[in-house]
């Protein structure tokens, strides 16, 4: 029985060593002579002990505990980093304490799934929800929306509201016309603000070249182009690796961070492309399972944020390296440079392991 | 396996179902999509990815040009031409770089050298390997260029020095530095810093850097396998993208290059500073730090041997002595040490004191630097002859801290907020400060010297000249400024600076700084004052002559220059004019600081070069007004001098 029950984290831990690897391997023909390889590794090694630590070692009820201070935290140093950045005078996402720098926002993504699962979690002897009920958690997401996006970093910004919003779907709420003209003006309301007033013009620029591509002369199409060719000419087998021409002699643009996924569809073509969409694939669906078999509300809206997370973060990387997204910002897990980024995911596979391991220990005292 | 009783309340369970069918569905379509790209069209694409060649080519910005305060171009451009190497069509690189060492007489190391630093950039960027070709190393190359496949020639726009370029107050241009590469790239990341790229290393083109420098453009192109322009990718509309070079802001400082120009030739020779600036609103008029250097030498590339000659130079010409040159003020001080003392009621300005060559104190004796002495002095005759006698017995009455006050009431030993090449504070000596640096105390015996402006008191030439600005505008201090305002290439004004007072002396009254304006006018203007060689034709001066001894050995490490020569004093001259026009009537203020120049002190040295700039002042305000100079100035639009055509 007991076997039977830690199937999902035996699951996941391959999986994302799975994706691990790829990734690293990646990232080192993407730059090989630069230091980027060197410093994800450093990032890895911290990484993977967050995923140990917080799948073996921190008890669910700990991050039950202290997920509001932690939402508290964040949300003060995006507020930090956004006082910092202006006196910076460019795009500030980073925050430094000694030699040590981390990305705020990334984490945010984990404390906004944090504090929508803790807030159903205080109500969840309510018996439905309602559009006044639900007041607080929807100020929180766009809180931290507007934090991020005000950096800028419209695609991280975008996957926090994302996320909560994925959250809300699986909760019982009364879908009355107020709530669903709320959402529809909400979304409305903020795409058309949002473009009229924050949306800088290199922005609007992604988004209308994804309509057409020979709009735009100045740099995007281009960018699209030379992800389209380097994806298109990895066919079935890819070029090999190392081998890539698109990534080697440099024509992909970001190929650390946004486009990493190009320099391997490149070089590992189609059939490897698949199986990396499959395992992400699958790590969403064993988080919903894990959501589903959960011991309570909290863990289980935390395991379906975490799925979200991950799920989403994938989908629009994919989608915009393929050509049918816009160019936003937005690190593809475990492949994309960053510390911060692999960090995060690294704690929330870390997270969801635990969440089904709590639940299968539960099941064997019940038995 | 059923799930939690408790959960199910909040949590619809059907929506796992829907999740799940979402998740598969959006996997299937991103394989489908990936199917289209790589297995559909793959052919298609991998046939563009092994024909795509295509070439970046940088479009050079040009740097702001610099104005004068009268529209006159002070630092423009011209085209230079850079040697420059393609990585992805240099087949043979060691061969290649070997027939440009021949060809060009470069040694192949420092070729290779700058090939190696372009190596992380993109294949099919240029790397810059050689700077400012001569027209003759141009057409070696040229005429060579089919033995050397992906060398080739770019022209850029360059900063086009003069004879009289004054490269303290300008700066000059040098390779951008690593760590200057990873702060300005993160400070302005939309300016795209690259290696190799030539940045402001110093005075105004490194303080406006950031205006200056514009943003480089780029154009696609694509080409085939020869390296000729071909057009497959254009064919399937996608539009190679391009991006004009938008050039940099120019900047109309507050600078007269013609008195600038002045007064550096007559400068020529001695060592030392000249600040000139208006009393009115802080604008900087002349600004001169002698020796210079020639910025050129640092465009190009510069030698080793040359850079360490220039930093080995005992005289520092790399060092601004303007903002960062710090002197003993010597007896241009007094007028602190004199309305002080007014201020405080210590003496009116029919006070005497006698001077008998020396004062004793103590054991010590204070000895006048006329040791005949100058009998029975009021204050006007005081500053008149410059006597210590008088000014010993004031200070030792004022005492350290209340000098130090007055002092400080003029915005001294602080930075005035200058902003250009490392500006010093200066210093103040305090009890405090004694406090900080030494055991001892201040003894009675130290104050005398410091009433002289002697002993441990700094100033800058800048802050000379801000102090007798303050005193001819009746005790306003401004915040010296170079640059009136920087326009945008489109023409617009991105930036204006506005004359920005610093403080007011509200510790001296304001017919205390009247009569102070007299007896200083009197020092110039009246027989028998030391400053009579500042006088100019039809205008009155005012100001006070200074000779500061170099006391101490110490401070001059520099065994390379004669000891003898740096025992010698420096001749200081503060000055402003005119000097009979109230507070509101002034125009010019002056410091003159001139080191080693013993031929007489400040009433020799110092005083006959600010009456060159004060007279040149005047000649020029009058050829301008009778519209004498126009037909000299450049061809510019913005030209003031324009309007009256």
């Amino acid at each position: 029985m007991t076997k039977v029950s830690y199937v999902y984290v035996y699951c996941l831990s391959i999986m994302m060593l799975m994706l691990i690897g790829l990734g690293l391997a990646n990232l080192y023909s993407a730059g090989a002579d630069s230091g980027v390889f060197a410093t994800q590794l450093r990032s890895l090694l911290v990484g993977m002990l967050a995923f140990v630590i917080f799948a073996w070692f921190i008890p669910l009820r700990l991050v039950n505990n202290y997920a509001y201070p932690a939402c508290f935290a964040i949300s003060l140093s995006l507020v930090l980093v956004l006082m910092l950045g202006q006196s910076g005078g460019g795009a500030q996402r980073w925050l430094g304490v000694g030699s040590l720098r981390f990305q705020p926002s990334e984490f945010a993504k984990l404390t906004v799934v944090f504090g929508v699962a803790k807030f159903f979690y205080l109500q969840r002897s309510l018996p439905l929800f309602t559009l006044s009920h639900l007041r607080p958690v929807l100020l929180f997401a766009l809180g931290t929306f507007v934090l991020i996006f005000k950096q800028p970093d419209f695609g991280t910004a975008g996957v926090c509201l994302l996320i909560a919003f994925a959250q809300l779907a699986f909760v019982r709420i009364r879908i009355g016309w107020k709530l669903i003209t709320a959402i529809l003006v909400l979304l409305v309301g903020t795409a058309v603000v949002g473009w009229e007033f924050f949306l800088h013009d290199y922005q609007k620029l992604r988004v209308l070249n994804l309509l057409d591509p020979s709009l735009d002369p100045s740099g995007s199409s281009y960018n699209i182009l030379q992800s389209l060719v380097a994806v298109g000419s990895g066919k079935q087998f890819g070029k090999g690796f190392l081998q890539g021409t698109q990534t080697q002699l440099q024509f992909l643009p970001a190929r650390h961070t946004d486009f990493i996924f190009s320099v391997f569809a490149e070089e590992h073509g189609f059939w490897v492309c698949c199986l990396v969409f499959v395992l992400f694939g699958g790590i969403a669906l064993i988080a919903l399972e894990i959501a589903r078999e959960a011991r309570d509300v909290f863990s289980s809206l935390v395991a379906i944020g975490i799925g979200a997370f991950l799920f989403i973060e994938f989908t629009i990387n994919a989608a915009m390296i393929l050509g049918i997204f816009p160019v936003v910002g937005m690190p593809m897990p475990f492949f994309s440079f960053g510390g911060t980024a692999l960090l995060t995911s690294c704690v929330a596979l870390g997270i969801l392991a635990a969440i089904s391991r709590e639940s299968a220990k539960g099941q064997r005292k019940r038995n | 396996m059923g799930s939690h009783p408790r959960q199910d309340k909040l949590i619809i369970p059907i929506r796992y179902l829907w999740a799940s069918a979402l998740i598969i569905a959006v996997v299937v379509i991103l394989i489908i999509r990936l199917w289209y790209l790589q297995i559909y069209r793959g052919d298609y694409y991998r046939g563009i990815s092994e024909n795509n060649r295509i070439r970046k080519i940088e479009i050079p910005a040009p740097r702001g040009m610099i104005f004068d305060r009268h529209g006159k171009l002070t630092l423009g451009n011209r085209p230079f031409f850079d040697l420059v190497a393609i990585p992805q069509y240099l087949n043979h690189e060691e061969q290649t770089l070997a027939i440009v060492s021949q060809l060009l007489h470069e040694p192949l190391e420092n070729l290779t050298r700058m090939f190696r630093q372009g190596q992380w950039r993109p294949k099919f960027l240029p790397t810059i390997l050689k700077r400012n070709l001569s027209l003759h190393e141009v057409s070696l190359i040229e005429s060579n260029k089919v033995f050397l496949p992906g060398v080739e020639i770019n022209v850029a726009p360059r900063r086009d020095y003069q004879e009289d370029t004054s490269a303290h107050l300008l700066g000059y241009m040098g390779e951008i530095s690593s760590e200057a590469l990873k702060k300005l790239g993160e400070e302005h990341p939309e300016q795209e810093y690259l290696p190799g790229d030539l940045v402001g290393k110093q005075g105004l083109e490194l303080r406006w850097e950031h205006y200056l420098r514009g943003r480089r453009g780029y154009r696609f192109v694509q080409v085939d396998a020869m390296g000729r322009q071909s057009t497959g990718i254009e064919a399937e509309q996608w539009r190679l993208p391009t991006q004009e070079a938008s050039p940099g802001s120019d900047l109309n400082l507050t600078i007269d290059i013609d008195l600038q120009n002045i007064a550096r030739r007559e400068f020529q020779g001695k060592y030392g500073a000249i600040v000139a600036m208006n009393p009115q609103n802080g604008e900087i008029l002349a600004l001169v730090s002698s020796p210079d250097f020639k910025p050129t030498i640092y465009q190009d590339k510069l030698s080793y041997d040359k850079w360490h000659a220039l930093l080995a130079d005992p005289y520092k010409p790399l060092f601004d002595k303007t903002t960062g040159g710090t002197f003993a003020p010597g007896s241009v001080y007094k007028p602190i040490i004199a309305l002080a003392a007014l201020s405080e009621g210590i003496i009116t300005p029919h006070s005497t004191h006698f001077c008998g060559g020396g004062m004793s104190l103590g054991n010590q004796v204070f000895h006048c630097y006329e040791r005949k002495g100058h009998g029975s002095v009021d204050l006007k005759r005081a500053l008149m002859v410059s006597c210590d006698v008088f000014f010993y017995k004031i200070g030792l009455e004022l005492g350290v801290e209340r000098i130090a006050k007055y002092a400080k009431a003029f915005g001294l030993g602080e930075k005035l907020g200058f902003q250009l090449n490392r500006e010093m504070p200066g210093l103040i000596p305090t009890i405090a400060w004694k406090k900080t640096v030494s055991r001892s105390p201040w003894s009675l015996g130290d104050i005398p010297n410091l009433a002289i402006g002697q002993g441990e008191n700094l100033l800058t030439p800048l802050q000379i000249a801000s102090l007798y600005a303050s005193i001819a505008n009746g005790g306003k201090v401004w915040r010296p400024f170079l640059v009136k305002k920087i326009i945008s290439h489109l023409g617009e004004t991105i930036f204006e600076q506005k004359p920005e007072l610093l403080r007011a002396i509200t510790e001296i009254s304001p017919e205390h700084f009247q009569m102070m304006r007299e007896d200083l006018m009197a020092v110039v203007m009246a027989e028998g004052g030391l400053g009579r060689r500042a006088r100019v034709e039809h205008f009155t001066v005012g100001g006070k002559t200074g000779s500061a001894q170099v006391v101490s050995l110490k401070k001059n490490r520099n065994r390379l220059t004669a000891v003898s020569m740096k025992w010698q004093e420096h001749a200081l001259f503060g000055a402003f004019s005119p000097a009979d026009a109230g507070p509101e009537g002034a125009e010019i203020a002056l410091a003159v600081v001139s080191e080693n120049d013993s031929k007489g002190g400040g009433a020799v040295s110092a005083a006959p070069i600010a009456q060159k700039i004060i007279a040149a002042y005047w000649e020029l305000k009058a050829a301008r007004s009778k519209g004498q100079l126009l037909g000299k100035l450049p061809e510019n639009k913005r030209a003031e001098g324009k309007v009256h055509d």
